[in-house]
């Protein structure tokens, strides 16, 4: 009968061996589901953050509404203050204001709206040839960012954040109804 | 023996047991996280709805326009260019005094192609109306000077469902001159109507001052007037919610029909 018992019995912890199984197993649930649940907050509060920082350049840059030009541009552009995202902001072309002669270095010259991946910077003196080192600086466009650093937007995707939202812009002396486009995302 | 075999029982019955525990808050966690956000998330959107329609009226009211119909502000030849929204006033002060106190169709057609190029970006995903409407409640004239409207439908039949099926949604624009039958105010079964049937709606009002010249010999009549656009979320509204919008009280046009609106 001892010998019998001794047989069976693989001590303390060896009898509760089969118990350990669903314990582990419940562990192993518990642990991915709470790192699962963390991480996705974490992604939606990023998200989030981001939205709300659009948002709020966005609010900066419309201002009132109305830019009255270049210079004013500039002006709100300093007034960005974004910590941990990087942006960029730009004015984009209405179809009631496009003209296709301005944008000659595209392939496809024809309206084709807002595309973020695609942007059509508006450039208020689009046949002066700007010199090599500020190449850009008549287009309505800033960031955080200098110019030659600047990523390709389309592989930063998931992590982009954009709002467009259309504004006046003062331009020759007609008010021009444009788009202002932010996009931000985290470095 | 027999001891330790219950031992053994009971250490399995707990574990099973904290199994079932464990499961059901990963349940309810998976629950929480799933939800999680979607306050903040509305909030956003109807942030951006409500930032989108006020920079959308000043963007419409204070844009330029030329001054002669068919021309296009890119055109250098374009040689006489106004603010939208004097050109507006101007129309309106001007308007045929015969109870049909309405923008000129040429104007109508002009603030159509406006409006309809400042809400391109977000024209595919929510439906929107803009109107000019006269506060002074007239009894001799149109309250409402203006009216857009930009309507998600469906060419299929929706039953209780609510998703069109893909490819059968369509976007259409009317240009409508709300009046009841009784010729009372027009307000309650239109806009307060619709207004009832749309989710999460942004709206964005202006006051503005029009003024009606009766005759070359008397001065002008100023007349107070709001500005509105309102934008929500594209929605397949069903007839029997809304009613015809070509009969009254909304007596819509298809925006994109030459005939549309009558003179």
């Amino acid at each position: 009968m001892l010998e019998k018992k001794r047989k069976g019995f693989l001590g303390p912890i060896g009898d509760d061996l089969p118990s350990l199984v669903p314990l582990v197993f419940a562990l192993i649930i518990f642990f991915s589901t709470f790192t699962y649940a963390m991480n996705s907050m974490d992604s939606r509060n990023e998200d989030f953050d981001a939205d709300l920082a659009t948002l709020g350049i966005a609010r900066i840059m419309r201002s009132n509404g109305y830019i009255t030009g270049y210079e004013d541009f500039r002006r709100l552009c300093g007034n960005i203050n974004v910590s941990g995202l990087n942006y960029e902001v730009a004015l984009v072309e209405t179809e009631l204001t496009y003209d296709e002669s301005n944008y000659a270095g595209y392939e496809d010259q024809r309206f084709s709206g807002v595309d973020i991946l695609d942007l059509r910077i508006f450039d208020s003196t689009p046949n002066i040839k700007d010199d090599e080192e500020d190449r850009k600086a008549s287009e309505f466009f800033c960031s955080n960012i200098p110019i030659s650093e600047l990523p390709e937007l389309i592989e930063i995707g998931q992590r982009l954040s954009s709002r467009v939202f259309p504004i006046v812009l003062e331009d020759a002396k007609i008010a021009k109804p444009m788009f202002l486009v932010v996009i931000t995302w985290r470095p | 023996m027999r001891k330790l075999n219950s031992k053994g029982q009971a250490a399995i019955t707990d574990a099973l047991f904290f199994l079932l525990i464990v499961s059901a808050l990963a349940t309810l966690l998976f629950l929480f996280i799933n939800q999680y956000g979607i306050m903040v998330s509305d909030e956003v959107k109807r942030s951006y709805g409500t930032d989108y329609a006020s920079s959308a009226l000043k963007t419409i009211l204070y844009g330029s326009v030329p001054r002669n119909a068919g021309e296009k502000l890119a055109d250098a030849e374009t040689q006489e260019i106004d603010y939208l929204l004097a050109a507006i006033k101007e129309d309106y002060a001007y308007a045929k005094d015969d109870g049909k106190q309405r923008l000129s169709p040429e104007m109508q057609k002009t603030l159509h192609s406006n409006i309809s190029a400042i809400m391109k970006p977000l024209s595919e995903q929510f439906d929107y109306l803009f109107y000019v409407y006269r506060i002074d409640s007239p009894s001799d004239a149109d309250e409402f000077a203006y009216l857009l409207l930009h309507i998600s439908g469906c060419k299929a039949e929706i039953s209780s469902s609510e998703f069109c099926p893909e490819g059968e949604g369509i976007h259409a624009d009317y240009l409508c001159n709300p009046k009841t039958l009784s010729g009372q105010s027009a307000v309650s079964s239109t806009l307060d109507a619709l207004t009832m049937l749309i989710p999460n709606s942004a709206q964005s009002v202006s006051s503005i001052l029009l003024s009606k010249v009766a005759d070359s010999a008397s001065s002008p009549k100023t007349v107070p007037a709001r500005a509105a656009i309102m934008l929500w979320p594209a929605v397949y509204l069903k007839q029997n919610e809304t009613g015809d919008f070509a009969s009254a009280p909304w007596n819509c046009c298809d925006a994109s029909k030459t005939y549309c609106p009558a003179g």
